[in-house]
């Protein structure tokens, strides 16, 4: 198993989007902000930037609701992953997201995978915001404050 | 506008391949819209055009940026002028490459464009609103905080000839009054949404070069420095090389420059947060506020190097705090910080030597070092308030027409009349040519020679490609500077076109003619050789010139300000005896204009020229005007 998880440092963060079009071109092979697995929601005004990807969470609420057992736990990255095949599009996930990290693409839900242990995002992320290491107690640390604080300044913005 | 008419044209591929994209189609249309040379630029005839980058919105590096053109009015010549941050990538992902805003409203409106539908809407509640206010009521009138809007402050409806158009609230495209056109035209905003996508026709290819495009740039020692600095970072250094213009050009050296550095705005706490345009790998923008005293209250973004300059060092007023409130006001009225603090350096040597009086200047003390009067001074100008608002709103040559006297010879524009930016090419020959020429008037965004200042170890590194030697990096020489001029233009021209920041082909190093024509190739299908793309750098280039020649101008309008080059940088000191001559610059300009191929006399293009770069359609025009010179045989 794949100890690494894709960490978040807001303060590095400068909202330049390249993780979103990354997203799309390695995903869907073209160039969208509707086709990225993440979102970087702006507060303009004062340049705050305050990225959305999914947490892999466990348990997962996504993974619970799901009535057709679509998603499924990647052995290798632990990436909670969405079986196309069996996903019937019924935008359950989509709710139970406790971050808004899942969203629907031409009938089936999307979600970040990891890119199968290359996430993609963080190669472009040059500040350094997003990156994928290996995880122990402060990444973990890290994580959870980024959580917090990240969930502080959404519900500011939103 | 008149009419209230939208139509919608498809860019053909002739087009976009002669001209690449933004700065260069923008340039054609400008060309092909204004049929009339002499027109007014606030009079309707004039247009304004807004073009995003070809590769803008996709993963390239630094590649968020749009070009906005129109006939200027600070020197009634061609006018392009060039922003950052996130209005363009959306503008891309609503469908759409240019927008071009023919003939003027006749009541206040903005357009708002929603992918597919467009829409002219009322702005009479907008009208007068700053920056931050029209695109915080515009998020609220559209319902997504997902827009993003490009518009005018106070200054641009006052038509305030430097008058910058703002997006993403603090990104100017500052230079040379593209604002007050808009002001002219009535339009307030343009806010876009857009939720399509961007095909990209090799999309793996495309792919492998711009990331490793941006893996080059993430090593890249310019980068880095204005990544952690910003661009004031430059501000020390700059001043040890005798370079960093104050007192209206009178010096290049300041004993306490600490308070008006990038470095400082680190130290002290006043940088809240690193800030990228659209798809930057560098993210040079800051976002900086202060939290407590006299300034309390006020965020901005910036202050960059030339806003420093325009606003501290020039003006004297070396405080930190003051000058950030001034950045403020600027980028809240929508002004352009450099011809700003350009106009207020003019007015206070003019108030020093006596010809303006405190009656002129409705009481203020322009002093230099005053900073409650440059603060007031920045407010007039950008309301028109008062008799020296409405002087300096006018812009710094027209003035010193209207003062008099010798107040021309300590103007900072030269005979085009865009005042120059904060760069001291009285030590720095290659940067004297380029300012000399720039279509726009005398400043460092259509060529920037950056080895002369930066001298990193990349910038030296392109100079000795160029040149065959690392020695002619240096600022003092005069031999090559017309070569390295000549490229650098070609590369800038492809660079704005495509999308990509300046940054990332001078001061920064990882985007070059030969990744640049891959990337455009890539993209689009159209195939493109780097040979090919630094001809259309070319072209485009030249297309500039000929609106400028069309317009009626000649080699007489390719020269520096009355003091660059009359008055020695200093009298004492390292920095002793540098200057500027008619006799250097003519030679600088003779070899420039052969390696163009253009009239030495007139400076005009010579026919054979426009037939080689395949820009034939320039001809009639130019011929009817009797502008079209044959290379003597």
């Amino acid at each position: 198993m794949d100890s690494r998880v894709l960490l978040l440092d807001l303060d590095a963060c400068t909202g330049c989007r390249a993780c979103m079009v990354a997203c799309s071109l390695v995903k869907e092979k073209l160039s969208s902000f509707n086709d990225a697995r993440i979102w970087v929601p702006k507060m303009e005004s004062i340049c705050l930037n305050v990225p959305i990807i999914c947490e892999q969470c466990d348990p997962a609420p996504c993974k619970t609701i799901c009535p057709a057992k679509a998603i499924v736990k990647d052995a290798k990255t632990v990436a909670l992953l969405v079986d196309r095949d069996k996903c019937i599009g019924c935008k359950e996930c989509i709710w139970a997201c406790p971050f808004g990290a899942i969203s629907l693409r031409r009938g089936v839900v999307v979600k970040c995978d990891l890119c199968d242990g290359q996430p993609e995002c963080a190669k472009v992320c040059i500040p350094g915001a997003l990156k994928y290491s290996d995880i122990d107690r402060s990444a973990l640390d890290k994580k959870w404050k980024s959580l917090e604080r990240r969930i502080k300044a959404l519900t500011a913005i939103l | 506008m008149a009419e209230k008419k939208i139509w919608k044209e498809k860019l053909t591929k002739d087009i976009s391949s002669r001209f690449l994209g933004a700065r260069g189609i923008d340039a054609k249309l400008l060309w092909d819209s204004i049929k009339e040379p002499g027109i007014d630029p606030f009079s309707p005839e004039n247009v304004l055009i807004f073009g995003a980058g070809t590769l803008t919105g996709t993963v390239a590096p630094s590649s968020g940026r749009t070009t906005i053109t129109c006939k200027g009015p600070s020197t009634n010549l061609y006018l392009k002028t060039n922003m950052g941050g996130h209005w363009g990538a959306e503008l891309k992902f609503a469908g759409y490459d240019h927008i071009v805003l023919h003939e003027a409203s006749k009541s206040p409106i903005y357009i708002w464009i929603s992918d597919d539908c467009v829409e002219l809407r009322d702005a009479s509640h907008l009208c007068g609103l700053d920056v931050r206010k029209t695109d915080e009521f515009l998020k609220q009138d559209v319902g997504d905080r997902e827009v993003k809007v490009a518009c005018v402050g106070p200054a641009g409806e006052n038509l305030v000839r430097f008058a910058a158009i703002m997006s993403s609230v603090y990104h100017a495209a500052g230079r040379g009054g593209a604002g007050a056109v808009m002001g002219s035209k009535k339009v307030k905003a343009i806010a876009v949404r857009g939720t399509k996508t961007i095909t990209i026709k090799d999309p793996d290819r495309f792919r492998e070069v711009a990331l490793s495009a941006r893996e080059i740039l993430s090593k890249d020692s310019g980068a880095q420095l204005l990544h952690r600095y910003g661009t004031s970072g430059s501000i020390e250094d700059v001043n040890e090389l005798q370079a960093l213009p104050n007192h209206n050009f009178r010096s290049g050296h300041l004993e306490n420059v600490k308070p008006i550095t990038g470095q400082n705005l680190v130290e002290k706490g006043y940088l809240k947060r690193r800030v990228g345009c659209f798809s930057c790998t560098i993210s040079c923008h800051r976002y900086c506020s202060i939290d407590e005293g006299v300034y309390a209250g006020t965020f901005t973004c910036g202050p960059e190097y030339e806003s420093f300059c325009a606003l501290g060092a020039g003006t004297w007023v070396l405080e930190t705090e003051a000058v950030l409130k001034a950045n403020e006001l600027c980028n809240l009225l929508g002004l352009d910080t450099i011809s700003t603090g350009n106009v207020i350096q003019w007015a206070m040597e003019t108030y020093e030597r006596g010809i303006l009086s405190k009656k002129d200047t409705d009481g203020i003390d322009l002093t230099f070092g005053n900073s409650e009067a440059l603060i007031k001074a920045v407010e007039m100008i950008g309301h028109r308030e008062g008799r020296i608002g409405r002087l300096l709103a006018e812009g710094v040559k027209r003035a010193a027409e209207k003062v008099g006297k010798d107040s021309w010879k300590w103007s900072i524009c030269n005979s085009k009349g865009l005042e120059q930016s904060n760069v001291e090419t009285r030590s720095a020959k290659a940067y004297a040519l380029a300012f000399a020429v720039n279509p726009r008037g005398p400043d460092h965004l259509h060529t920037e020679t950056f080895a002369e200042f930066g001298a990193s170890p990349e910038a030296i590194a392109l100079i000795e490609k160029l040149t065959g030697e690392k020695k002619w990096a240096s600022p003092h020489y005069t031999e090559f500077r017309p070569e390295i001029v000549r490229w650098h233009e070609d590369c800038y021209a492809i660079a704005d076109s495509l999308g990509f920041c300046a940054f990332t082909s001078t001061a920064a190093y990882g985007v070059t003619p030969s990744n640049m024509a891959e990337m455009f190739s890539f993209a689009t299908g159209i195939e493109m050789s780097e040979k090919e793309i630094m001809l259309a750098g070319r072209r485009i280039v030249t297309l500039e010139k000929c609106f400028n020649v069309r317009e009626g101008a000649d080699r007489k309008l390719d020269d520096l300000p009355w003091r660059l080059m009359h008055e020695p940088l200093a009298v004492s000191g390292a920095a002793k005896g540098f200057m500027n001559s008619e006799e250097e610059m003519n030679r600088l300009l003779d070899k420039y204009y052969a390696l163009h191929g253009w009239d030495l006399k007139t400076s005009w293009p010579y026919e054979e020229t426009l037939e080689m770069l395949d820009l034939k359609e320039l001809k009639k025009d130019l011929q009817r005007l009797n502008r079209l010179p044959k290379r003597d045989k």
